[in-house]
């Protein structure tokens, strides 16, 4: 596993996905602060923040968001292809073992992009925190806050504890990237080809964001969702999400492949 | 004589006094509070919604345009979309206000850039998913 984490490290390509999703979130906060010095609009480091996306266009939440498994793909979730491309699954799998093999392979997909996202966003909350000042009440787009929600809970939980429901949804998106890194992994262990690998995963993902109920609910705080609109949504995705990985590792062990 | 050409100038005086009475309360006040009506297609993928312009006739930018929501299909409950004031170039003349369905105007400032000029009411979904849906409301692009 160790040695997995460094092979991560040295290659330039998962390097260079590391960094865009660094700093993607902060390029966002570069917008917002830039209208500030520009324009003098105000606002609070919550709604600043990248997850909450007040930025025009949301392009930043888009491009991490939409296609946020095919960067995971590209990080580390396709290993077990290159592995079979040159090999060396055979050598590991007869030192380590084919569960421990495919378990490491897994928990590593599913932990690189998960601590990925949750400094990304932690960073990006930090920094949000250190360049804006402002009151919730003062700052722009903050009707959320002066709206008196009758009957929605997590609305009104928002209102009270805003940075503790933040919180709780960045955890949530790290978590939820650690299982976009796993669907990646698990598919490219079902299929170990390219251009197969890529196109399902992303096809599984996308369809997630564009429904009706979508993905994107349990990623963004402070909107006008409630728990009746959420949870079913988490229940979704996870089932979806754990279902996969799990098929894929029975199907693994239970196979033969060397 | 002089005096009958004086005569004359004070009548011309008093006639276009009496219309500049009549025109200036007139024109100032296209700038009261209107209900012009709007009806978008928030489109999916987050691409924006314009409405039909309005001349913004103020320099000060504190004179607060404003922007309600009736009813939106986003979903059963009670649903946001995000609003600003737009050029004919679509640069960003204010800050945006999320709207909540069916609460009432919301108040916002403009830019300076947004001076004289014709402002268009923009929209686009406040959630970065890619869903479209419809609403409808009443705008205002100056207030005072």
């Amino acid at each position: 596993m160790k040695s997995h984490l460094l092979r991560i490290y040295k290659n330039k390509k998962s390097m260079l996905i590391f960094w865009f999703i660094l700093f993607l979130p902060l390029m966002d906060l570069a917008q917002l602060y830039n209208e500030t010095l520009k324009l003098g609009v105000s606002y609070n480091p919550l709604i600043a923040s990248f997850l909450t996306g007040s930025t025009q266009g949301h392009i930043g939440q888009m491009l991490l968001f939409w296609f946020l498994p095919i960067y995971l793909l590209i990080m580390c979730s396709d290993d077990y292809i290159q592995d079979t491309e040159n090999g060396y699954n055979s050598i590991l799998i007869s030192k380590l073992g084919k569960k421990t093999y495919i378990r490491n392979k897994l928990l590593i997909s599913f932990f690189a992009p998960g601590l990925t996202m949750l400094i990304a966003l932690t960073l990006n909350l930090i920094m949000s925190v250190l360049l804006f000042t402002t009151e919730l009440e003062g700052s722009a787009l903050s009707s959320f806050f002066q709206t008196n929600w009758s009957g929605n809970k997590l609305a009104d939980l928002s209102q009270s504890y805003p940075l503790t429901v933040y919180i709780v949804f960045l955890l949530n998106v790290s978590l939820m990237t650690g299982f976009a890194g796993l669907l990646g992994a698990s598919i490219s262990m079902i299929i170990p080809y390219r251009k197969y690998t890529y196109p399902l995963t992303f096809f599984v993902w996308f369809i997630q964001i564009t429904l009706n109920n979508s993905i994107i609910g349990i990623f963004q705080p402070f909107t006008e969702y409630g728990f009746n609109n959420l949870l079913p949504i988490l229940v979704r995705s996870l089932v979806i999400l754990l279902m996969i990985p799990l098929i894929s590792y029975i199907y693994k062990v239970k196979t033969d492949e060397l | 004589m002089k005096k009958a050409k004086n005569i004359k100038l004070v009548k011309l005086v008093i006639t276009f006094g009496l219309l500049a009475a009549i025109f200036i309360p007139v024109t100032s006040t296209l700038a009261a509070e209107n209900y012009y009506d709007y009806a978008f297609t928030i489109k999916a993928y987050q691409a924006n919604t314009k409405s039909g312009g309005l001349y913004r006739e103020t320099t000060n930018t504190s004179n607060r345009w404003r922007v309600s929501m009736y009813e939106s299909t986003e979903s059963s409950g009670k649903d946001i979309t995000r609003f600003w004031l737009s050029g004919s170039d679509n640069t960003k003349l204010s800050p945006s206000s999320d709207v909540l369905e069916d609460n009432g105007p919301y108040y916002a400032d403009a830019y300076s850039s947004a001076s004289q000029r014709t402002v268009y009411l923009t929209a686009e979904n406040n959630n970065y998913n890619a869903n479209s849906y419809a609403c409808y409301g009443y705008w205002d692009e100056e207030t005072n």
